[in-house]
C-alpha cells in the first residue's frame, strides 16, 4: 500500500518535473514566499486557505486556467508570471514571479490531482 | 501456647507463632502524621523546583544553540502557528473589552479611510486586484488578504489591533501617528473593502490621485439579497444538474468536472471570474450571460432563465460557511 503511494507520488513528480522542467519543491518555497495561499486554496502549502480566488486542489488536471487559456505548462507559466497581460484587471496580481520561479510553481501544482 | 508446644514441639511453636502474626500483625508504630504530610510536601516542592529549573536549563540551551529555524522565509511549524494563533485572538478579544464604536456608516469616514488605508495597509495586506509589495510578501505570519468580508474580528477588535499593532507579527501600532478617527475610517473601510471589485478600486484611486470624490463604490446587493429571498435553493440544485454544470465544474455531492475552477465553498468566495464581487446579483448575471463581462471566457452561456439563475444562485450560496454573506447581507454600510 505505502509502495503503491510512493510510487503514485513520485511518478506525479517526474510527470510534473517532465511537464514543465521545474522544481516541484522549489516551486513549494515560492507558492508561500509570494503569499499565493492568501487568495487560494492549495493543498500542502502552508497557511494556504484563502477564498478570494479559486481552489487550485486539482489544478494538474483542470482543462482551463482563468476560463481563458488551454491548463498547458506555458499557458499556466504566463498566467503566474503576468496575469494582467492574459486578462486586464484581473483580481490576479502580477506579483513580481520570475519565469524560472513560474516553472517550479507550476511545476508544483501539476503535483495536485 | 503450652499446649501447642506439648503437641507439636518446637518447629509447631514457630510455625504457630508465624500464623499468629499473619492474622494479627503487631501494630505498627505509626510515624505521626505532620511528619508524613511534611514528607509530601518537601518532596512536591523539590520535584516542581528540580522540573523548573531543569525546563528552564533546556530552554536556555535551546535558545543559546541557536538551532531554531527563525528564518521567515519559511513557516511556522503547525503546533507553533496554532498557539501564536490562539495567543493572538485571546489576547486581542481580551484587551479590546469596553470600546466604544462609533458610526461607521458615514461617507466621509470611509473615504478619509481608503486613502489612509492605500498609504499605510496597502503596502502589506494588498488591496482589490493589486499584490502586497516585497516586504509585505516577505513577512511572517503572511500579513492577511483583507479583501474579503472579516468575519474574524469585531469593529472594536479591527480598531484595537490597527492602534495597538500586534507584536511578533509586522504589524505596527499606528496610534501615535493617526487620530482616533482616522483609525476608526480605516475599520470603516476595511468592512466596505468586500464588495468593492478590482475595477472599482481601481476608480477609487484615480479619483483620489485627480482630487475627485469618486462616484462608483461597491454595491451592498438589497436587490440580490430580496430576490434570492424567494429562491428555492432545492431546486437550484436539480437545475444544476438539468443543465449540466458538474459536466465542468466540481460539485460536492453533485459531480466532479474539471474543466473550470470547483465550486466547493461557493458561498465564501470573493470574486466570481477574478473579476466580480461574488454578490447574488453578479453571480445571477454570471450565469445567465457569461460572455457579458469576460468576452472570451470558456464559460457557455446556457440561456438559462433568470428564475432559473435565482435558484441556482440560491443552491450555491448553500455551499460552505454561511458567514460572509451574512455579514455581506447585514452589515455592509449604505450611504
Amino acid at each position: 500500500m505505502l509502495l503503491v503511494a510512493l510510487c503514485a507520488c513520485s511518478s506525479g513528480v517526474v510527470r510534473a518535473a517532465n511537464g514543465t522542467g521545474g522544481d516541484p519543491e522549489l516551486g513549494e518555497r515560492f507558492l508561500y514566499a509570494y503569499n499565493c495561499g492568501g487568495c487560494h486554496v492549495i493543498p500542502g502549502i502552508a497557511e494556504a486557505r484563502g477564498t478570494v480566488g479559486p481552489p487550485l486542489t486539482g489544478l494538474g488536471t483542470r482543462i482551463y486556467i482563468a476560463g481563458l487559456l488551454p491548463n498547458t505548462p506555458e499557458n499556466l507559466v504566463l498566467w503566474i508570471t503576468d496575469p494582467q497581460q492574459v486578462e486586464p484587471g484581473s483580481a490576479m496580481p502580477k506579483a513580481g514571479v520570475t519565469q524560472q520561479q513560474a516553472i517550479d510553481i507550476a511545476a508544483y501544482l501539476y503535483t495536485l490531482h | 501456647m503450652l499446649k501447642a508446644l506439648e503437641r507439636f514441639g518446637l518447629t509447631g511453636l514457630v510455625f504457630y507463632a508465624a500464623l499468629k502474626e499473619v492474622a494479627h500483625p503487631p501494630a505498627e508504630a505509626a510515624p505521626p502524621p505532620v511528619n508524613r504530610l511534611r514528607l509530601i510536601v518537601k518532596t512536591v516542592i523539590i520535584t516542581a523546583v528540580a522540573g523548573i529549573i531543569l525546563l528552564a536549563a533546556g530552554g536556555l540551551i535551546f535558545a543559546f544553540s541557536g538551532i531554531y529555524p527563525i528564518a521567515a522565509d519559511k513557516p511556522h511549524f503547525y503546533p507553533v502557528r496554532r498557539l501564536l494563533k490562539i495567543t493572538r485572538t485571546r489576547s486581542v478579544q481580551l484587551h479590546s473589552r469596553g470600546i466604544q464604536v462609533p458610526n461607521l456608516n458615514q461617507r466621509q469616514l470611509v473615504l478619509n479611510g481608503f486613502v489612509l488605508f492605500r498609504k499605510n495597509c496597502q503596502t502589506c495586506h494588498g488591496a482589490p486586484g493589486i499584490p502586497a509589495d516585497q516586504v509585505g510578501l516577505g513577512i511572517n505570519p503572511k500579513p492577511p488578504r483583507l479583501i474579503t468580508a472579516n468575519t474574524d474580528w469585531t469593529d472594536a477588535q479591527l480598531y484595537w489591533i490597527v492602534s495597538h499593532g500586534l507584536k511578533m507579527s509586522g504589524m505596527p501600532a499606528f496610534s501615535p501617528r493617526l487620530s482616533d478617527s482616522d483609525r476608526w475610517g480605516i475599520v470603516a473601510f476595511m468592512r466596505r473593502l468586500p464588495t468593492i471589485s478590482p475595477a472599482d478600486y481601481q476608480q477609487l484611486m484615480a479619483a483620489a490621485d485627480q482630487g475627485l470624490q469618486p462616484t462608483s463604490w461597491g454595491s451592498a446587493d438589497e436587490q440580490g439579497f430580496a430576490q434570492l429571498k424567494s429562491a428555492n435553493p432545492e431546486k437550484g440544485k436539480a437545475l444544476l444538474v438539468d443543465y449540466g454544470c458538474q459536466s465542468c465544474h466540481a460539485i460536492p455531492a453533485i459531480g466532479p468536472g474539471d474543466v473550470g475552477p470547483p465550486l466547493a465553498d461557493f458561498a465564501e468566495r470573493q470574486y466570481i471570474a477574478g473579476l466580480l464581487v461574488n454578490l447574488p446579483t453578479n453571480t445571477m448575471n454570471w450565469i445567465r450571460d457569461p460572455q457579458r463581462f469576460k468576452p472570451k471566457t470558456a464559460m457557455p452561456n446556457l440561456g438559462v432563465k433568470a428564475e432559473d439563475a435565482r435558484d441556482i444562485a440560491a443552491y450555491l450560496y448553500t455551499l460552505g460557511g454561511p458567514q460572509r454573506i451574512e455579514t455581506l447581507q447585514h452589515e455592509t454600510p449604505r450611504f
